[in-house]
């Protein structure tokens, strides 16, 4: 392929080709090897911008968010072995009842409750019966 | 190029869109006619030589609006001529008939067209130009893996090449513009993008090659 056909189609493209260089492209042109670069040329023109924009798409996939990787964890095993996938599903099953176990025992333990004594104060009792055994007010 | 179109015109965004609902409709197809069949067909075939069509169309104007407004005017008319029952012995080559016609039209139709005066030379520009892409009629799928191989060939381009690309192709800003924003001599920006152009044309290239 002739040197100058590159250089003829960036002029065909920016408009500015002379008459000249019109009569030379075309010349050029009537050599298949002359097609074919001028067909490489105007696809990579078309094809650019959806290349770049794909490639851009690919570049911002946002990584899953940690509830998304949590339910794919717990999501059924894709495995084509079915002892491995019930093993895969206990061992997943075992850690959760584990860490949900470990949580409700923390909880039982840890947090503060209300008591209430099973001997009754006597001086509150005896100001029960008082207030039961006097006359309404005034 | 949209205020001359005959049919109405489908907003540009959707269009590809459209075409492809319509050419995989097959919700009922024992009521489909033997018409809508047809139209189907070539609303397929049309969406299988779209890039094709696209580079030649694209190639030619050198505006991408333009292109996709003349694009989808082709479709409008392919889509009339088969509901009118012709046969098209070969539709690529048909569409690219019509789109010439279109863009001579729209070149007429600008006052300050740069393209050559002299319409004997242009005829014979784009008598070569309609050679060069109907030596790859019987290829068109070719079309498809040369996106593929381009796509990767992108994605292996360091992140600053992939930048000076994208504001020039994504972006359409002018090679002036680019220069400003990367802040370098627009030559050093005309010899990067050559440059660049030609390792990715390489590139597409050896992986068609070497697959």
């Amino acid at each position: 392929m002739n040197d100058d056909l590159p250089e003829l189609l960036r002029r065909f493209r920016e408009d500015e080709l002379a008459p000249e260089d019109w009569l030379r492209l075309n010349d050029l042109l009537d050599r298949p090897e002359g097609r074919e670069a001028l067909r490489h040329d105007w696809f990579l023109e078309a094809a650019l911008p959806q290349s770049l924009a794909a490639t851009s798409v690919a570049v911002r996939i946002p990584r899953p968010s940690f509830a998304e990787q949590l339910r794919a964890w717990f999501s059924l095993p894709r495995t084509e072995e079915p002892t491995l996938a019930v093993l895969q599903m206990w061992s997943r099953a075992s850690f959760a009842a584990l860490t949900i176990g470990l949580f409700g025992a923390t909880w039982a333990v840890w947090t503060p409750r209300e008591t209430f004594d099973t001997e009754p104060d006597p001086a509150f009792i005896a100001q029960l019966i008082l207030q039961n055994q006097l006359p309404d007010a005034p | 190029m949209g205020d001359e179109q005959e049919g109405g015109s489908v907003p540009r965004e959707s269009f590809t869109n459209t075409l492809s609902t319509f050419a995989g409709f097959k919700e009922h197809p024992l009521e489909m006619s033997r018409e809508s069949e047809v139209l189907q067909r070539a609303a397929a075939a049309f969406i299988r030589d779209r890039n094709r069509l696209g580079a030649f169309v694209g190639g030619l104007l050198r505006d991408a609006h333009a292109a996709e407004d003349v694009i989808q005017e082709v479709w409008l008319r392919l889509a009339a001529e088969v509901e009118k029952g012709t046969v098209l012995d070969n539709q690529p080559a048909w569409c690219r008939g019509v789109a010439k016609n279109l863009i001579l039209k729209h070149w007429r139709k600008q006052r300050n067209a740069k393209v050559v005066a002299d319409s004997a030379v242009l005829e014979v520009f784009l008598a070569r130009v309609d050679e060069a892409f109907a030596e790859t009629d019987e290829s068109a799928d070719l079309w498809e893996r040369r996106q593929q191989a381009l796509d990767e060939c992108v994605a292996a381009l360091p992140e600053k090449s992939r930048r000076l690309l994208s504001l020039r192709y994504e972006g359409r800003e002018s090679v002036e513009n680019v220069a400003g924003r990367v802040g370098q001599s627009f030559d050093a920006v005309t010899k990067a993008l050559y440059r660049l152009r030609q390792a990715l044309s390489d590139c597409v290239e050896r992986k068609l090659s070497h697959p």
